[in-house]
């Protein structure tokens, strides 16, 4: 039988009902036109994601880094800065969040990350973790302060596990290639990690380098960003691999 | 209650990139997006969220309203330049050669071929992953309406890239 692009369509997003899904399935297996259709409108979705992301090349402009900058007057917020500040692990390494909301590795390692549009370079790394991806398995299951070896020469280390004011459990992590690092904060959702801020920097040796932000001078903004977020301490050991063994549920 | 100040900018640098991206690939231009960009910051920094409202999706519903009312027809880039708030545009020639991926740049032209409302019902779920009922909420129009339109959209956008130079 001959479906409508607006099935497929549906089919792609998993809103079909549960029959019509298993149909189409079996349907694309042994019927290569459909199989080809389905193939063309995934690909459209693709291209629209790769032609936005080009936009993260360009720093994000002054004037909306300045709306997002923190009032320095806020007397409630530098209360709770000052609460939040010694519950956070010391970190040895900042960024420069104003010129890299966007960012950016320049390492090729698109395909293990599980980012989106990251066939293109500069890589950029914010967005949705690929389900399956290598990177997708750190973040699930393993243990923050480990380095975990993807294929080849890259490695990941989660730093630390917290829950963020939103309720969602969200981890900062290092991704190490030879000579490159990207330190990223990425949040659990629904079962579905997403990258929201990803800063690049550079490794100083190899998988168990230390990561080392590619600009100076902007430590405050990122540490405001990660103390925004938090919502008490950092995880301990005990406490993280309980949420890992328990798949992230309390 | 209203969300404070603070945890609204919070919502907002967290989805940042996200936003930017959607701004980008409902104008088409850089520096467009970028105006959309800033206009829907203000506002959300202004105003926040209704009572219950989701912070993100509340984002994309006016970043979408001000793309419609605003940007599209110019307003906001004439009244920010009056205002003496926006910068020069020094990206604006060498934006191109600076993409320097012509296929993005047929991608960018092929969305920008197709009706307003099948690019933002295509930007929300292919860039956003919403479900349908969100990209309806945020759209403010039926469930229906949206997989229709999407649907248009992907099959024009597939063919539009397949014969970039006649767009059919």
């Amino acid at each position: 039988m001959r479906y409508s692009d607006e099935q497929l369509s549906a089919y792609l997003d998993g809103e079909l009902p549960p029959e019509e899904r298993q149909e189409i399935d079996q349907a694309s297996r042994t019927d290569a036109d459909m199989a080809a259709r389905l193939k063309r409108l995934r690909q459209a979705d693709e291209m629209v994601r790769r032609a936005a992301a080009s936009i993260d090349d360009r720093p994000l402009s002054e004037s909306v880094r300045d709306l997002l900058e923190e009032p320095a007057g806020d007397a409630d917020n530098v209360i709770s800065l000052a609460e939040r500040q010694p519950t956070r692990p010391t970190m040895g390494w900042v960024g420069a969040l104003a010129a890299s909301i966007a960012l950016i590795v320049g390492f090729g390692a698109g395909s293990q990350l599980g980012t989106e549009d990251t066939a293109t370079s500069p890589l950029q790394m914010t967005g949705p973790v690929a389900a399956g991806s290598p990177l997708f398995g750190v973040l699930e299951a393993g243990a923050s302060a480990t380095d975990h070896p993807l294929d080849g020469d890259l490695s990941v280390r989660p730093v630390a596990t917290f829950k963020a004011q939103s309720g969602q459990y969200c981890r900062e992590f290092d991704v190490f290639a030879p000579d490159a690092a990207t330190r990223a904060v990425a949040c659990r959702a629904d079962g579905a990690w997403r990258v929201t801020i990803a800063i690049a920097g550079t490794a100083s040796s190899g998988s168990t380098g230390t990561y080392t932000p590619a600009t100076s001078g902007t430590e405050a903004a990122l540490d405001r960003y990660l103390n925004a977020l938090i919502d008490g301490a950092a995880l301990g050991a005990d406490e993280e691999a309980a949420l890992i063994e328990k798949n992230w549920q309390e | 209650m209203r969300s404070d100040a603070s945890t609204v900018r919070q919502h907002i640098v967290a989805n940042i990139a996200q936003l930017r991206r959607f701004a980008f690939s409902l104008t088409g231009t850089a520096h467009d997006a970028d105006d959309l960009l800033q206009a829907t910051v203000e506002r959300v920094l202004k105003k926040g969220a209704p009572d219950g409202a989701d912070m993100g999706k509340w984002m994309y519903r006016v970043c979408k309203n001000i793309w419609i009312d605003e940007v599209r027809a110019r307003r906001v880039r004439v009244r920010a330049v009056e205002t003496g708030k926006l910068e020069t545009r020094q990206f604006e020639d060498g934006e191109r050669q600076t993409l320097d991926r012509l296929s993005l740049a047929e991608v960018t032209d092929a969305m920008q071929r197709l009706p307003d409302k099948h690019r933002v019902v295509l930007s929300l779920i292919a860039l956003e992953g919403c479900s349908y009922r969100e990209a309806a909420e945020i759209l403010e129009i039926p469930a229906g309406t949206v997989m229709s339109r999407l649907a248009r959209a992907r099959q024009a956008l597939a063919d539009g890239l397949a014969a970039p130079q006649n767009g059919n």
